[in-house]
């Protein structure tokens, strides 16, 4: 444990960027290989369970692949390392949030997250509209957040006591749950509040857009996750808010069909993918949280992998209409194998982990309110419906004329997208290890 | 270039030499009557088990066998067919990952493992359909696959709500009953895989694909899937109202696609038209209460049916890619192999006497005529059997009539020799299934008690058929005596405009109403209520306060009530 903060604390620090991917590569070894038992550590108010354990792996594997991808700011730009200790410092906040066991100070490094990845949008962006992106995340996000301060201090003067993992015997009152739920509802973006996602994921730079579906967004549901047995004292509170989602849902995947921008498509599909997720979660059972669980991770590295990929081509046509990039089947065929793969998990292909979680919300879902059932075809249809708009009018066609050349695939974009691909075809084995043999909590 | 050939050859005799085990194997079980059912219970959680099963019995292995056959003879067939592409090897990869698809889906015992045969026959289709790179194939791909994804959510939701029931394995539900939207749900997914007629634009729009594709398509795998699905689910159906659903919608379908069929042009329309009215006839058979039966009949023409697709796509590899079938006559000259097999093939699909489909055929309608039924049902079965006499006799009809509109300076080959050493395993089988299926599996003889007229209502019913065929062909003009002429013809011939029906209005409102919340909610009321709006609020608020302070007299009212409050506040605390 300490071993992996002071880990961490390296990374954060190193100048590097080899020596930093060096330094992540091994601490994800070092995660894989321990088993997740229980830490507790007195010393420094930290504490790790399963699902915080699956959660920092995934982070860390998805700040690796980030640091990667932003290969061009280490090439072309003077603050290089600047950039990268802003990379590392969000792991670090990140890391540290999950391992805490105090409410207080998993909502100060919930907090602090804010900042690197502010830095990252404003200073790394690519247009001017990144000021308004920048104002959009800080505001809406800590008006979110305010109350929950407010929530923790009305819990520590009931309860004595913040520790993260016994919330369970909290004997809150029904507006309690909205303080304190509001900050992650509005990270894990419900409808009306999730403006701020799209502006961020359409202004920031590539590693600033994977890191946001990837990580941050999976932030909130970690929260919600800790902080659901809550829930049982607000019941009207419950139905608003999971009805809110699936009908945000509804309309939003409406809304992607007429995207035009190949980010904000990826973005706002993204933020349809874990509405359900969250209404899966809000009703309490251990099915429930557990295929949350295992949606939240998938789509981490599904959504992170697209928005790579939506990078690649970016970079070679400096173009994101999706009516302009045209024809690429032809030009980097194998960019297109990788996309496919990628878009059929995100529809929730076959061996893929999306499809377990998904069936077991549908479930869930179904088993609360069986009317639900007309949302949800519509929304599992439409799923399928801007994937394949998204994958079919990019790849076919005739390629624009205006774009005189185009890089072929380097070997590096495909190690970037193959180490987004194959995970998600191993985690079916941490969706069985869940299931099996753990408790969440 | 070596190794490519060799990867077509190793699958072809991997899936030929497949397909003699099966078929012994298959043999074994018929004779000793029994069920292979493996299980494994993966997860097992709050009483609800995940189980990984294999299930071999009649259907399924009988069903793997002809796969196996046809897939390994398509396999052989596309190497002739896709040769000098330069996806040779991309290719016949997809091709597998399809079959193995059909695999996974024939011998697995509960519906989640059906949906993962089942959305990988859907996806990879749709990778096959676009295999051309071109906008046609593109639209027709993006048809395919979302027709077929609604029969994907409908699994989905289904396995969702089977959840309840606390196992996902369809033999269990034999003795119970079932809730009605879960049935409904199935038959959903069960039509849209077939085509049947809502659905039904995506099946001539996926020939688009190469030939070996639509072959392996239309023949086993992704149509027959919606048919194994009913198939094996049809115990549960017993006794329901709503599989009525499924009798309306196969008849209207048969004859919607057998009309439409004398109309068409295109070769591999015709073909595919076909297939939707012959997965009518077998959907009704399942609906007369004959499950058996009507597994035959699929296996028959699966067989029949791939076999055509390798002719009619020789025919079009041979004449420079050109579908229409106008452009293909006097074959009996030119291409006296060819148009051999392919008019016993199509006389074998229409039930000639002994040949494959006439076993079937015959048996199932002699059924039908026994099993008390209404007079309807049996009059829109006889007119299906005959519009399919009607179709397929003009299709030879087409190809060996002598008006020859060849171009002047051409290369005349008939079917190769290497290229009929593919096939012959294929046609063979298509001309003799019937008789070996028939005599092997269905040994025990049943009496069929008919009356003279219901025995010979077929044999006249086809002969009638057939003179209006060739007098559909002559006298194409006369035919609509009423009403707008061309109207009438493009109607029969688009399909009663389904493709427009299916494609249009759904796209129309989506991107309508798309905009349309686009604007309203994002654009509008969230950031009226959010962002821009709070801006706005706050920045004239302060503004308000900041003109405020400015105003002598009321900062001098601010500064004396704050003095009184502090005063207060010392005075009493």
């Amino acid at each position: 444990m300490l071993k992996l903060i002071f880990v961490s604390f390296l990374c954060g620090i190193s100048k590097k960027w080899g020596e930093s991917l060096f330094i992540l590569m091994f601490v994800f070894i070092l995660l894989i290989v321990r088993r997740p038992i229980r830490h507790n550590l007195n010393w420094f108010n930290l504490e790790l369970d399963t699902l915080g354990w699956l959660l920092i792996s995934l982070r860390v594997w998805i700040s690796l692949l980030a640091t990667l991808s932003s290969i061009k700011i280490k090439v072309r730009t003077q603050l290089k390392n600047i950039y990268l200790f802003t990379l590392n410092s969000l792991l670090l906040f990140l890391i540290l949030s999950f391992r805490v066991r105090d409410l207080i100070f998993f909502y100060l490094r919930f907090e602090a997250c804010l900042i690197p990845i502010l830095a990252i949008i404003l200073g790394w962006g690519y247009q001017p509209e990144r000021s308004t992106a920048g104002v959009y995340i800080l505001f809406y996000t800590l008006f979110g957040s305010l109350p929950l301060f407010t929530g923790i201090i009305f819990i520590f003067e009931t309860e004595g006591s913040l520790y993260l993992f016994d919330i369970i015997k909290w004997d809150g009152r029904g507006f309690f749950f909205i303080l304190i739920v509001a900050a992650f509802l509005v990270k894990f973006p419900i409808y009306g509040a999730h403006l701020w996602l799209l502006k961020a994921h359409v202004e920031a730079p590539v590693a600033g857009s994977m890191l946001l579906a990837g990580i941050l967004l999976k932030l909130g549901g970690y929260g919600i996750i800790r902080v659901i047995s809550t829930i049982l004292r607000a019941p009207i509170f419950k139905e608003i808010i999971i009805s809110l989602r699936i009908w945000g849902a509804v309309i939003t995947r409406i809304v992607c069909m007429r995207h035009t921008d190949i980010k904000l498509l990826i973005a706002s599909s993204s933020v349809v993918h874990i509405r359900v997720c969250i209404a899966g979660l809000l009703i309490i059972s251990e099915w429930g949280v557990k295929g949350c669980f295992v949606i939240i991770l998938a789509h981490g590295l599904a959504s992170s992998g697209l928005f790579c990929a939506a990078n690649l081509v970016y970079t070679r046509t400096h173009r994101r209409s999706i009516f302009v990039n045209k024809g690429l089947l032809n030009l980097i065929p194998r960019i297109r194998l990788c996309w496919f793969l990628l878009i059929v998990r995100n529809i929730g292909g076959p061996p893929r982990l999306n499809l377990g979680g998904e069936i077991i919300l549908i479930n869930r879902i179904l088993s609360w309110r069986f009317i639900n059932i007309f949302p949800l075809v519509f929304l599992s249809f439409f799923r399928a419906a801007y994937r394949i708009y998204l994958f079919s009018l990019r790849q076919h066609g005739v390629f624009a004329k205006s774009i005189s050349s185009l890089q072929r695939g380097f070997v590096l974009d495909f190690f970037l997208l193959i180490r987004h691909i194959i995970p998600v075809n191993f985690i079916i084995l941490i969706f069985i290890y869940l299931f099996c043999f753990c408790s969440l909590n | 270039m070596n190794l490519n050939k060799n990867i077509y050859k190793l699958f072809r005799n991997l899936l030929l030499f497949l397909r003699l085990v099966i078929y012994s194997f298959a043999l074994n079980l018929v004779l000793r009557e029994n069920i292979i059912f493996l299980e494994w219970e993966v997860i097992r959680i709050n009483s609800n088990s995940v189980i990984i099963g294999i299930l071999l019995d009649w259907i399924s292995i009988r069903f793997l066998g002809s796969v196996f056959l046809i897939a390994g003879s398509i396999c052989k067939f596309s190497d002739f067919y896709i040769e000098g592409d330069s996806d040779y090897t991309r290719f016949i990869l997809l091709l597998i990952s399809f079959v193995f698809s059909i695999v996974l889906l024939i011998i697995s015992p509960n519906l989640v493992r059906i949906l993962l045969g089942w959305d990988g026959l859907g996806l990879t289709s749709y990778v096959l359909v676009v295999y051309y790179q071109n906008e046609r194939s593109c639209n027709a791909g993006i048809l395919t696959i979302l027709s077929n994804r609604i029969g994907d959510v409908c699994i989905l939701i289904s396995i969702g709500l089977l959840f309840f029931k606390g196992s996902w394995t369809f033999y269990v539900f034999r003795d119970v009953l079932l809730r009605k939207t879960i049935l409904g749900l199935i038959i959903i997914a069960g039509i849209t895989k077939r085509a049947q007629i809502p659905f039904s634009a995506w099946l001539p729009a996926a020939m688009a694909a190469p030939t070996p594709v639509s072959a392996l398509v239309h023949s086993s795998t992704l149509v027959t899937a919606g048919v194994y699905l009913i198939i094996r689910f049809s115990p549960c159906f017993e006794n329901t109202n709503i599989i009525n659903i499924l009798l309306i919608v196969s008849t209207i379908t048969i004859i919607m696609s057998g009309w439409g069929a004398n109309f068409e042009t295109d070769i591999k329309k015709i073909i595919a038209l076909s297939t939707l009215s012959q997965l009518g006839l077998i959907i009704i058979i399942v609906r007369a209460g004959l499950p058996e039966l009507a597994f035959f009949h699929l296996i028959t023409h699966a067989i029949f049916k791939s076999t055509l697709f390798i002719c009619g796509g020789t025919i079009i590899h041979i004449s420079d890619g050109s579908q229409d079938s106008r452009q293909i006559s006097s074959l009996q000259i030119s291409r006296p192999l060819l148009i051999c097999i392919f008019a016993l093939t199509n006389l074998a699909l229409l039930g000639f006497p002994f040949l494959a489909g006439f076993y079937s055929k015959d048996l199932v309608l002699e059924r039908i005529f026994r099993e008390p039924s209404n007079y309807v049902l049996i009059l829109l079965i006889i007119l299906a059997t005959g519009i399919t006499v009607s179709y397929r006799l003009r299709r030879i009809f087409l190809g060996v009539s002598s008006i020859s509109n060849l171009k002047r300076v051409r290369e005349l080959i008939d079917i190769t020799k290497p290229l009929f050493i593919r096939i012959r395993v294929l046609s063979f089988f298509s001309l003799l299934i019937g008789f070996s299926f028939h005599w092997v599996f269905y040994w025990e003889g049943f009496a069929l008690v008919l009356s003279l007229e219901a025995k010979y209502y077929i044999l006249v019913i086809c002969l009638r058929r057939a003179f209006i065929a060739i007098n559909i062909n002559l006298n194409l003009k006369n035919l609509f005596i009423f009403g707008n002429k061309k109207t009438w013809y493009n109607g029969f011939r688009r399909m009663w405009f389904l493709p427009f029906m299916s494609t249009n209005p759904l796209r129309n409102t989506s991107l309508f109403k798309g905009g349309e919340q686009f604007n309203l909610l994002d654009k509008g009321w969230i950031e009226y209520y959010g962002a821009t709006g709070g801006q706005t609020f706050f920045l004239s608020s302060s503004q308000i306060l900041q003109k405020g302070q400015t105003r002598v007299i009321i900062s001098r009212y601010l500064v004396s009530f704050f003095f009184v409050l502090t005063l207060l506040l010392l005075l009493f605390l």
